[in-house]
């Protein structure tokens, strides 16, 4: 009897000739960069739909925000499931991007002709780390509203762009409450578009060159159904943690920010501490610039050249490799470096 | 979908949405079946299937909570329901709030904690002003500390008309 | 040009320098005794002005006469308080301090001046403005004190010159002091006014430097008041200053509540103790007025009266004012003990009192501790929250509502107050509840999602071994 529902569906769907263009297309057994980049897909929905659910009873308004979340897991049945499974999600999902972009950066997987898969990574991660920065300013709390603050000035000592920088994460000069409406509409619209956008755009163009090198080389196994299954064990592991996460660790609310009391200190989120380390433990002039705008000078030309990374080195040399971890292990230390 | 010649009967969707099984191939050819193929592929089905209802549950309480779940974020309630010189208590997350409607149909909106000793105020409709059960503390109806212990004036909250119904929030 | 010679060089213009310098230094200090004969002034033993004209010409012919004679230029304008102009420019550093004093206090305006308490004579310039015959006076007596300053400050028409909001009634309250009445007996140790606002330095007491400012007023008695061999000899205790700093009035004030009362909050700074007061309890309905309107319907209010006891210190105590649960109940150290030790019906009513008020505080602190537990498991109540502000409410008014003694009254205030105790507690424990059917949810949807997992696990290995039966 399901039988006959499938075949209907599958003739009016046409799944069927999905099913053997999949059945037929081979995909490497182990890749890292593979299953990584399916658990941020996964946790990017899990996203998007917690998302959806939270916008509900949600209040963009800076004078009830805070209050909308409290009702939200005081008051809305399973609203506190739901917050916190997006709140822990969302680190899960930038350590999956991070994760997934040194295994693509580790095994030099950005030679040609992936360049243009690397390049929309990289525009990738630039949303996702929107998307979770916009995030934390959605509560309207002291912390969030903090380090919006230190951040995005921080941010805008970037040269050149740096000024743009800023007014594109305030949504104006300053901070102000107008910066929470800026903020929401990037979180649940500019960004989530550009991001289903841009991933389509990735794993498409992953999936429609020749895959490897020397596709001989390493074993293969269909998508359907041998990934599928694979990634579909994944993804319910990984579905486990998250709920175990939003079960048993609460994510504080924060109070409500009073922007005419004195503030206190606040934390910037684990992502970018590495960037107010550099910042705050350096020296005051660095060169005759402002340390800030000098270390920000520095990290742009790092940013630069990993845009540039697949034309410099475009045979993959192991200076990469080497480069790489070298550099994953400086973001490494200073970010256990601040947090200790 | 299974084609006569394809020797992996007996498939299913490995992905995490509900599938249904394949028990029985159409052709009546005698084609052994190991019954652990079956049971895995029915396991799985089976297991996403329910996993995926116990979830749906949570999502479907959410979207439609019920009348005394229902948020009161500072909902005062209807506009129209609210007379005019009367009082109400509302929560604003967790602090209780007073909003007042004055004879000319205005709302003003306090937090109710005194400013002496964090009582709850009250409203006193009879005598248009705000009472402190505590010490006799008393406010006038824009919130000033006009008599008795209160050191300072009640905190001002925002207040407003939405799609009719009143609205307190912070300042 | 060799090196010693023009150390020579330099050396000897650095020395014309500073002999020029030396040389154009005030002459030295006049001293403050007068002596004759060293300025040549008019007739050196006239009589002070009478008039203001009259002062006025002698000082043209004064100043130009002074002003020859030391060298300094002629001033134009007239100088009606030449000593502040000349000891602001001596030497001595005691004789100047009290200058440059004054020239910052509060009674800088020309139109007050040194003369008004110093008398002497203002507008000679010269040192004979001390002339005894000009009746100057260099410390005046501390019994004269009150008068001196009384002279302007009890004069409304003068002092409305200077100020609408000052009062002029401080001479007479002063007057009516035990600090007056022993002052103007002759006793020194008592304070009079330059002992609390200051001398040449007074500021106006609403400037937080001033040290009779509200502020300071605790230390400012302290001086004597806590000082037990000042106290001694008057037969005062010189506890009242610590025992204020550790009751509930010093301590919220020492936390910076401006609203709690100070020294001068119950005595009156000038008149000490208030006029036709017997007792500090005249005062407490000042800002408990609750409680005393209260406490008049209690039989206490019949019963001190009979006995001449005032209100509220038999029980809360006049300068160590404790929190007043401590103040019910049977303890040996008791308020209530005191007097009914062995009385039946006060013992019980005052067992049940303390047991009532016990029992609420309990009743909150229990609701507290649980919601605090809550909030750190993750757990937002709001409608708990409230019920515990709601509590908290009851506490707070039943401990005024105490006052009374009425014990059925009371009763059904506390019953109310658990009530809403209970409800708090209801709500807590149903969000717990609720909790815990999560977490059995929870449990049974991640123990489905590992069974999911394992099969997927296995449903992909069946896969691979069927795609290459001879092995992976």
């Amino acid at each position: 009897m399901e039988g006959v529902a499938r075949k209907w569906f599958a003739e009016r769907l046409g799944t069927g000739a999905l099913l053997e263009r999949l059945r037929a297309r081979q995909v490497p057994s182990f890749s890292v960069p593979q299953y990584t980049g399916g658990v941020v897909i996964f946790l990017f929905l899990l996203q998007v739909a917690t998302g959806i659910l939270l916008m509900l009873p949600y209040r963009v308004d800076p004078a009830s925000a805070n209050a909308s979340i409290e009702a939200i897991v005081g008051q809305v049945p399973f609203g506190s499931l739901m917050r916190g499974i997006h709140a822990w999600a969302s680190h899960l999902f930038v350590a999956a991007m991070m994760l997934h972009l040194a295994s693509v950066l580790l095994l030099r997987r950005y030679r040609a002709p992936n360049e243009l898969v690397w390049l929309l990574g990289l525009l990738l991660l630039l949303v996702g780390v929107g998307l979770a920065f916009t995030g934390t300013i959605l509560p309207w709390n002291e912390n969030g509203y903090l380090q919006a603050r230190v951040s995005s000035e921080m941010l805008g000592q970037g040269p050149v762009f740096g000024g743009f920088v800023k007014r594109l994460l305030r949504g104006g000069d300053e901070v102000t409450p107008w910066t929470l409406n800026h903020a929401y509409g990037f979180h649940t619209g500019v960004l989530p578009a550009a991001a289903t956008l841009l991933v389509l755009l990735h794993t498409v163009q992953v999936h429609r060159r020749a895959p490897l090198a020397d596709p001989g080389a390493v074993p293969t196994i269909p998508v359907y159904p041998d990934f599928a299954v694979r990634m579909a064990a994944a993804c319910v592991g990984v579905m486990a943690l998250v709920v175990s996460l939003a079960t048993f660790v609460p994510v504080p609310i924060g109070e409500a920010v009073d922007l005419r009391a004195s503030v206190l200190n606040a934390q910037p989120p684990w992502y970018l501490l590495f960037a107010h380390e550099l910042v705050g433990s350096a020296p005051p002039m660095i060169l005759g610039l402002p340390s800030a705008q000098f270390v920000l000078g520095a990290l742009s030309l790092v940013g630069l050249f990993a845009v540039g990374l697949p034309f410099i080195d475009r045979r993959g040399s192991r200076i990469t490799l080497y480069v790489g971890l070298v550099l994953i292990a400086v973001w490494g230390l200073l970010t256990a470096h601040a947090v200790l | 979908m299974s084609t006569p010649d394809d020797t992996r009967s007996g498939e299913h969707d490995g992905s995490a949405a509900p599938a249904s099984n394949d028990e029985v191939p159409k052709a009546p050819s005698p084609r052994p079946e190991p019954t652990r193929r079956d049971f895995l592929s029915i396991a799985i089905s089976g297991t996403a299937a329910s996993l995926g209802v116990f979830s749906a549950y949570p999502v479907v309480r959410f979207l439609a909570p019920s009348g005394d779940e229902q948020l009161r974020t500072g909902d005062a309630g209807d506009e129209d329901k609210f007379p005019r010189g009367a009082g109400r208590m509302v929560l604003l997350g967790s602090k209780p709030a007073l909003v007042i409607r004055l004879d000319d149909g205005t709302f003003r909106a306090f937090s109710a904690l005194c400013t002496h000793l964090q009582c709850v105020v009250a409203y006193s409709a009879e005598r248009r002003r705000i009472e402190c059960p505590c010490h006799r503390g008393v406010y006038s109806l824009e919130g000033q500390n006009v008599s008795g212990p209160p050191p300072s004036p009640l905190k001002q909250l925002a207040c407003e008309v939405v799609n009719g119904k009143v609205i307190v929030s912070e300042v | 040009m060799p090196s010693s010679e023009r150390l020579l060089r330099v050396s000897l213009v650095v020395a014309c320098v500073a002999s020029v310098i030396v040389r154009a230094q005030p002459a030295a200090p006049v001293a403050a005794d007068p002596v004759p004969g060293k300025v040549t002034a008019p007739p050196a033993k006239a009589a002070p002005a009478t008039t203001p004209q009259e002062a006025a010409a002698r000082l043209d012919d004064a100043k130009d006469l002074a002003a020859d004679q030391q060298g300094r230029k002629k001033r134009p304008e007239r100088d009606t308080n030449t000593c502040l102009t000349c000891h602001l420019t001596l030497s001595d550093t005691k004789l100047r301090v009290v200058a440059e004093q004054y020239a910052q206090s509060a009674h800088k305006d020309e139109r007050i001046g040194c003369a008004a308490c110093h008398k002497g004579n203002p507008l000679d310039p010269t040192v004979q403005s001390h002339d005894k015959s000009t009746g100057f006076v260099v410390r005046p007596g501390h019994q004269q004190m009150a008068g001196l300053c009384g002279g302007c400050h009890e004069d409304p028409t003068f002092v409305r010159r200077f100020s609408a909001r000052l009062p002029v009634d401080q001479k007479r309250l002063y007057e009516l002091s035990r600090h007056g009445k022993i002052a103007n007996a002759g006793d020194t140790h008592s304070p009079t006014c330059s002992d609390c606002h200051g001398v040449h330095d007074i500021q106006h007491v609403s400037s937080p430097s001033a040290p009779a400012n509200r502020r300071h007023a605790a230390e400012l008695c302290s001086r004597c008041h806590a000082d037990r061999d000042a106290m001694r000899p008057y037969g005062i205790a010189a506890t009242q200053p610590d025992k204020w700093r550790q009751s509930v009035h010093g301590k919220a004030f020492a936390q910076g509540n401006e609203q709690a009362p100070t020294c001068t909050g119950c005595h009156s700074p000038h008149a000490g103790t208030l006029p036709g007061t017997a007792s500090v309890s005249a005062l407490c309905d000042r800002c408990h007025q609750d409680e005393r309107e209260l406490f008049l319907k209690s039989p206490h209010a019949r019963a001190f009266r009979r006995l001449g006891l005032p209100d509220c210190v038999p029980c809360h105590g006049d300068h160590d004012v404790t929190r007043s649960s401590w103040v019910a109940g049977l303890a040996p150290d008791s308020a209530c003990s005191k007097c009914h030790s062995k009385d039946e019906r006060p013992r019980e009513v005052a067992q049940q009192v303390a047991r009532m008020l016990s029992d609420v505080e309990a009743d909150e602190h229990g609701v507290q501790v649980a919601l605090d537990d809550a909030r750190r498991d993750g757990l937002y109540m709001p409608a708990a929250e409230f019920a515990r502000d709601r509590m908290h409410t009851a506490r707070i008014r039943l401990i005024a509502t105490v006052h009374t003694l009425d014990v059925p009254r009371l009763q059904d205030d506390v019953t109310q107050a658990k009530g809403i105790a209970a409800e708090a507690q209801g709500l807590v424990e149903k969000a717990r509840r609720e909790r815990a059917l999560e977490r059995r949810g929870y449990f049974v949807a991640v123990g489905l999602a590992s069974l999911l997992f394992v099969l997927l696990v296995l449903k992909a290995a069946q896969v691979a071994r069927r795609r290459s039966p001879s092995g992976p």
